[in-house]
């Protein structure tokens, strides 16, 4: 369930990180608010019926609860990774400077120009006073000349002036808003450790709901399992048979109405298929799902071919081939070396139903993936009926 | 004629991608380096023009040259001053709106942190009632013990983030102010600049103006003009 979660939220991270989106993060609140209301009013009074139930209806009850809980585990950890990556995005637009100018330079320019624009009107000056004192009108020309000149030369030196204005107050912004970008850029560092933390935990908990729903069903009572599919015709279900989850082994005594130990080969042997509505799983859902059983030498060989309706954003292989083998023993749990075509291991157990015509399967497959290929569905369980 | 459609798309292709390129904040600095490159020219034709033109006759063709010259060169720095503007007018404008979307998704965060907390106290809550239902020996009480707790640590977690939240939003907010009047007055710089170009070209033309008098009023005579004093 952990590596689901981790999976789930790693794919949907990876999404998000190429094209740096902001995710939705309102969105994803949303949805775990969702998830979080569907695992409370899915089962308030299971653990207050937990000694009460049938077993089997039991059984149902506590996966569907463990199922909720994984689904609110994935929305929580969903969040955490947006709340994670807004704060990054956030922090790598704060840090970026997009392009202030240095401004010293351009104001060393205009300076230089006021400074020339001084000396020429000085000399300016000086001309029209020289020429104010010659009565020729020739020269009276060129001082009218000269003094057109003056205005439009102070025309220019306010619009100097007017810009100085305008980059001394630029710098100035510019100088408060690299003050307060600093804070800003520490904030977001602690942002993004919180949110980084927040999934750390929201991962144990994913491990805490599968090891307390375990562990809830341990609390049942020896109560007997009725058989709820009639044999031969398991479509006519009334009742949900629980997938038998990891840990159960063949070595606790086998509670009243579970069926019995078999070492009967023909127990195992033929095609198995999954139902098409209505089937019990555990982990992705199959949406197909064939397992072929025989014996040969002692020893039980089969193959499993699934296809798996994968959850949005879940990148893995739909398609799960694994071929299996081991001893026929005489346990309830038989337990099986698996490799995938992929020549990726695991091991594979084998679970009588609670009628004849029923097994339970559950896998679990080793980490190393062929480097090119999707992950492979690693773990889960389902209840298949005999052909 | 495909080929051609898809010679004239590629093209385009490669100027949306010079285009993207200048709009780099690098290439504001280039266009910044531009800019100061040629007002650096200017100011050279500027400094020497009046001494240079003290040095011919008033009636010397090269006198209103001189001078449209230096007008020219003036023109060409207030172009390159603009172009270099607008870029720093979009960048400023963006820089606004990153900040303003921030700001907004910090808002948001606020919210979503306030409902994260809420969720996981109702779940303490409803985990105890839970909790009570469940047989003192059972095995379940060590995981939902755990899980009361690690809830109760993600709350205590929100609280030191919605600390931090609040502390940047003051950062952020001073952030936004900062950058929407950095826009305004890149505005006001990008504005400027046509009246700066007018100016100029009114003080030039009054100089060629003051230039062609002096030669009207002195024919092709050698009459002296205006004194010039050595900077």
């Amino acid at each position: 369930m952990t590596r689901r979660l981790v999976l789930a939220a790693s794919a949907a991270f990876c999404a998000l990180t190429p094209a740096q989106q902001t995710p939705d993060i309102t969105k994803l609140s949303a949805d775990s608010a969702a998830a979080y209301k569907t695992w409370r009013e899915r089962d308030p009074k299971l653990e207050s019926e937990v000694r009460t139930a049938a077993k089997a209806t039991l059984d149902a009850r506590i996966l569907r609860s463990a199922d909720d809980a994984q689904k609110m585990t994935i929305a929580r950890h969903e969040l955490a990774d947006a709340a994670f990556q807004a704060a990054k995005n956030a922090l790598d637009a704060l840090d970026k400077d997009l392009g202030t100018p240095v401004l010293d330079l351009q104001l060393a320019a205009l300076q230089r120009q006021q400074k020339q624009l001084e000396q020429d009107a000085s000399l300016l000056d000086r001309n029209i006073k020289v020429f104010a004192a010659d009565k020729d009108p020739g020269i009276q020309k060129v001082k009218t000349e000269m003094e057109k000149e003056r205005t439009a030369m102070n025309a220019v030196r306010d619009a100097l002036a007017g810009e100085e204005k305008t980059l001394t107050a630029l710098k100035l912004i510019g100088d408060r808003g690299e003050a307060a970008r600093t804070p800003a850029v520490g904030r977001y560092g602690e942002l993004m450790s919180a949110a980084r933390q927040d999934r750390d935990r929201i991962e144990n908990e994913s491990a805490l709901w599968q090891a307390y729903y375990q562990a809830l069903g341990k609390v049942a009572p020896a109560e007997v399992s009725k058989t709820t599919i009639a044999p031969g015709n398991p479509r006519e279900e009334t009742t949900r048979v629980p997938v038998l989850r990891p840990g159960r082994e063949s070595t606790v005594p086998p509670k009243s109405g579970v069926p019995p130990i078999v070492a009967d080969a023909s127990r195992w042997t033929g095609a198995w298929t999954y139902p098409p509505t209505n089937g019990l799983f555990s982990g992705e859902e199959p949406e197909s799902a064939e397992i072929i059983v025989r014996e040969q030498d002692g020893q039980l060989v089969g193959t499993l071919n699934a296809r798996f309706r994968l959850q949005k954003g879940v990148l893995r292989d739909p398609v799960l081939r694994i071929d299996f083998n081991g001893p026929l023993t005489a346990t309830r749990t038989l337990k099986m070396t698996a490799v995938t075509a992929d020549r990726v291991t695991g091991t594979l157990e084998l679970l009588p139903g609670s009628a004849g015509n029923l097994i339970e399967v559950s896998w679990q497959l080793g980490a190393s993936q062929p480097s090119k290929a999707l992950p492979k569905v690693r773990q889960g369980g389902m209840v298949l009926w005999k052909k | 004629m495909c080929a051609r459609i898809l010679f004239l798309l590629s093209l385009s292709g490669l100027f949306a991608a010079v285009e993207a390129q200048t709009s780099a904040p690098a290439g504001l600095g280039l266009l910044q380096q531009n800019a100061e490159k040629k007002t650096t020219a200017w100011l050279n034709l500027h400094a020497t023009f009046e001494d240079n033109l003290s040095r011919l006759l008033p009636c010397d063709a090269r006198a209103v040259k001189t001078i449209e010259d230096v007008n020219r060169s003036s023109d060409a720095r207030i172009e390159a001053w603009i172009t270099y503007t607008a870029q720093w007018r979009s960048l400023a404008a963006t820089e606004s709106r990153n900040a303003k979307r921030t700001e907004a998704e910090l808002n948001a965060q606020s919210g979503v942190l306030q409902a994260e907390k809420l969720q996981l106290e109702n779940q303490i809550a409803d985990l105890r009632t839970r909790r009570a239902a469940l047989p003192a020996t059972s095995e379940a009480l060590k995981p939902l013990d755990q899980l009361i707790d690690l809830n109760s640590q993600r709350i205590a977690a929100i609280s030191d983030r919605t600390a931090a939240l609040d502390a940047a939003k003051q950062s952020v907010a001073t952030l936004v102010s900062a950058a929407e009047s950095r826009a305004a007055a890149v505005d006001k710089e990008a504005a400027q600049w046509t009246d700066q170009a007018a100016r100029w070209r009114a003080y030039y033309a009054a100089r060629i103006s003051r230039a062609k008098t002096e030669c009207a009023i002195t024919g092709q005579s050698t009459a002296p003009r205006a004194p010039r004093k050595k900077q």
